[in-house]
């Protein structure tokens, strides 16, 4: 069966949007962390080797007088959405992937400004007058399919838009590398994603297009829908074909809010709940999201409408979300206008559309005994936590497999650890994906058990000396310079060392410069009782964990 | 002293014929809960496993309680209390705490699937937080150097007694509990030892505990329970 032909598509990628946004200078280094680990850094933090997705104690490691703030996805999105407000006026088609990254189709635009190159220059004009700061990095790319176009506005320089000629998508998309199809944002499993992404390394496959060659059906069999979606995205399709031209009317579901709502957090639980009963209409008959069309009305009659889009299908949780933000934007951007009572501005009705209708898939096979009552009560409350606090602040502990003590285990968002449907909470759906992590693997310069019950987020300056008031030092061959005796943590009067041990050394990743740490530490009893495990890196001290 | 493989389990030195419950003795003691006929939210009693069996005078966490665990080595004892509820499929949830050691918990026999943590709420929502997770949640574990009026700390308490949730407050030190209330359990780590490091050489092996309870409403008395973690 012949697939209609994906659309072209313009996309402006706004790259570290969740520094800019939050109005950091761009000189300075400065990273976003969410779940104690990086999700955006400024230039200047890149230059002193700060990675996204390096924890939160590395990061410090690698340059110590960096900004470290968490992560306000509220905040970038009213930010963001002044940009898409100025794009209306370019096509009213514009869909939001998510803070910082739109797409939109160029072929109505193309004929109405006559020709690509024009809308181009539009779209540049307007994204530079209305970034927060004249040194936002905005990329604009062109291309066959969302994917495409967001991966060439990721590479495209300042002013310059990366044009990929019709057709010529999959020789665009070949040799960029696999980690790609995390990098987009367009789906909101990314950490799914990225793991696959890990998984293919591993397997060999390491570029969009061997993963292309490799069979559908072979992919299908060993990791499962979520393999589907990669493969094909890497070939330039769309992640699914959509099931409908136009899909029904009946699908749409919108809620009347009584009274009218004037503030964001006066909708957080209808939006939750409208959310709820429009995934629920959909997957009753099979069916996902993902697209959908938000119409925000007020008492005074102004419609707004915006598109978002996510290729992996919107969960209600992100749905919710995404109300909350156009609700935000919405009236942010009507406060200060003169002439605008507070009763004209309220919400009065929320409506969801879907405009792209996928054949749901990967729902959740009920497993006997894997879901109980008081899994689906914790789980909701957990939800409703989320909508209350944001994105990322509810997580679950997950294995994750290392050397240092804090990272045998992760904290994943809650909405990270499941497939796509939103109600399953089983393993199996990320087992899929990872290869499994066994806890009990010893990985060289572990420290053995029992394992420290606080493992510090910020590790702690400490000072270690010994018998003769030195600094203890630690020799390139593990050899130590006395034994210690007294230890002093962050300034505080020293303690007496009852006991120690060590040093245990970890030399990491020594052929690479930029990324190599060696450690050496050392477990001390004091004479409080307490014990730490204590680490030396760049000759400092740091108290890594605590065996309270 | 029944060692179940690579898993830590708490002995009470006392009782040298108590040990992890075996597989069966889980199964039907899950199985007793699920077919337990409904009872008073305030007879009813959250199981916390052998080794702690002796610190509480019901023989576990009365549902609708309000139980402190303090003193040095406190996140220890957390984990271990939290371990058999946990595995019995009850769900506990962290609020604000920071800096947790999950191999520790792991290794204490803490089921995580069955754990959530959610970030430090914002001052002034902390306790809509608390409230809204009570609903769903049998334990909650939260820091009490968190500043908490009388009249929100009243109403999470009728909350947990109406909803059979039990409320951990996990702290260092007696001075740090802005709790406005006294707790009705307040078990304390008075005494610990650690074994197992030398001058230079070993490995830290094993902790042994001397807690006091403490408490009203039938914990009246101090009692005082030796236990050892072994590895």
């Amino acid at each position: 069966m012949e697939e209609a032909a994906t659309q072209r598509l313009v996309a402006i990628w706004c790259h570290d949007w969740p520094v800019v946004a939050l109005g950091h200078p761009p000189g300075r280094p400065v990273a976003v962390i969410t779940a104690n680990r990086v999700v955006a850094t400024s230039a200047a933090a890149r230059r002193h080797g700060v990675t996204v997705g390096l924890r939160r104690r590395e990061a410090q490691s690698r340059c110590p007088h960096i900004d470290l703030v968490a992560r306000d996805i509220d905040s970038e999105a009213r930010v963001f959405d002044r940009v898409v407000s100025a794009l209306e006026s370019v096509t009213p088609r514009v869909e939001i992937v998510r803070p910082g990254a739109v797409v939109f189709p160029v072929r109505g635009p193309g004929r109405y400004f006559g020709g690509e190159a024009s809308v181009l220059e539009r779209v540049d004009e307007i994204c530079r007058r209305e970034v927060p700061s004249p040194e936002v990095l905005v990329g604009i790319g062109v291309a066959d399919g969302a994917f495409a176009a967001l991966l060439a506005a990721r590479r495209a320089r300042c002013s310059e838009p990366q044009v990929v000629a019709v057709g010529s998508t999959s020789a665009f998309l070949a040799p960029l590398p696999v980690a790609a199809l995390a990098a987009t944002g367009l789906t909101v499993t990314e950490l799914a994603m990225t793991e696959l992404a890990d998984v293919f390394v591993r397997l060999g496959v390491t570029s969009l297009g061997s993963l292309s060659q490799l069979r559908l059906a072979d992919v299908l069999a060993r990791f499962g829908t979520i393999g589907v979606v990669a493969h094909r995205l890497a070939c330039g399709l769309d992640a699914h074909p959509p099931a409908f031209a136009d899909p029904p009317p009946d699908l749409e579901a919108s809620c009347e809010l009584e009274p009218p709502a004037e503030r964001v957090d006066q909708v957080a639980f209808a939006a939750k709940a409208l959310a709820d009963d429009f995934c629920e209409g959909l997957a009753r008959r099979g069916h996902a999201c993902a697209r959908v069309v938000i119409v925000v009305e007020t008492l005074r009659g102004d419609r707004v409408e915006r598109a978002w889009r996510d290729e992996l299908s919107l969960t209600p949780l992100a749905i919710a979300q995404r109300i909350r933000w156009q609700l935000d934007g919405w009236l942010t951007a009507t406060a200060g206008r003169p002439g605008s009572s507070s009763q004209g501005r309220a919400v009065c009705r929320i409506t969801l559309r879907p405009e792209v209708v996928t054949a749901a898939f990967g729902q959740q096979q009920r497993f006997w005994g894997g879901r109980t009552d008081a899994s689906e009560r914790a789980v909701r409350a957990a939800e409703r936590v989320e909508t209350m606090l944001g994105e990322g602040t509810v997580s679950q502990p997950v294995v994750s497999g290392g050397r240092a003590p804090g990272d045998q285990y992760r904290l994943a968002p809650l909405g990270a650890v499941v497939g796509t449907d939103p109600t399953a909470r089983t393993r199996p759906a990320k087992a899929e994906v990872a290869a499994r992590v066994d806890v009990t693997l010893q990985w060289p310069g572990q420290i053995p058990r029992p394992s420290p019950a606080r493992v510090w987020e910020q590790v702690i300056p400490a000072q270690l000396v010994d018998a003769e008031e030195r600094a203890v030092t630690v020799s390139g061959r593990g050899v130590l310079s006395a034994p210690p005796a007294r230890l002093s943590i962050r300034g505080t009067p020293w303690v007496d060392i009852t006991a120690w041990a060590g040093p245990w050394i970890c030399d990491e990743r020594w052929w690479d410069a930029v990324a190599h740490r060696r450690r050496a530490r050392f477990q001390v009893v004091l004479g409080d009782d307490t014990a730490h495990l204590v680490a030396l890196e760049d000759r400092r001290w740091w108290i890594e964990a605590t065996y309270d | 002293m029944f060692d179940t493989g690579d898993m830590t389990a708490l002995a009470v030195a006392l009782d040298p014929g108590a040990g992890s419950e075996s597989g069966t003795g889980r199964d039907l003691a899950a199985l007793r809960e699920i077919v337990r006929p409904a009872s008073l939210a305030g007879e009813h009693v959250i199981e916390v496993g052998d080794a702690l069996r002796e610190l509480f005078p019901r023989g576990g966490l009365t549902a609708g309680s309000v139980v402190s665990v303090s003193g040095d080595g406190a996140t220890s004892l957390l984990w271990s209390l939290i371990a058999h509820p946990s595995k019995a499929g009850r769900w506990t949830a962290l609020v604000g705490m920071e800096s947790m050691g999950w191999a520790a918990a792991a290794e204490a026999g803490v089921d995580l699937g069955h754990v959530v943590m959610v970030q430090r709420p914002p001052a002034g929502r902390w306790a809509t937080v608390v409230a809204a997770l009570i609903d769903g949640f049998e334990l909650l574990v939260v820091s009490p150097t968190v500043a908490v009026r009388a009249g929100e700390a009243r109403r999470l308490t009728s909350r947990l007694r109406e909803s059979g949730a039990v409320l951990v407050l996990c702290h260092r030190g007696i001075g740090e509990s802005n709790w406005p209330e006294l707790p009705d359990v307040a078990v304390s780590v008075e005494r610990r030892r650690w074994h197992g490091l030398g001058v230079g050489h070993g490995h830290l092996r094993e902790v042994s505990m001397h807690l006091s309870v403490a408490g009203r409403r039938g914990a009246a008395r101090a009692r005082r329970v030796s236990l050892e973690r072994v590895s």
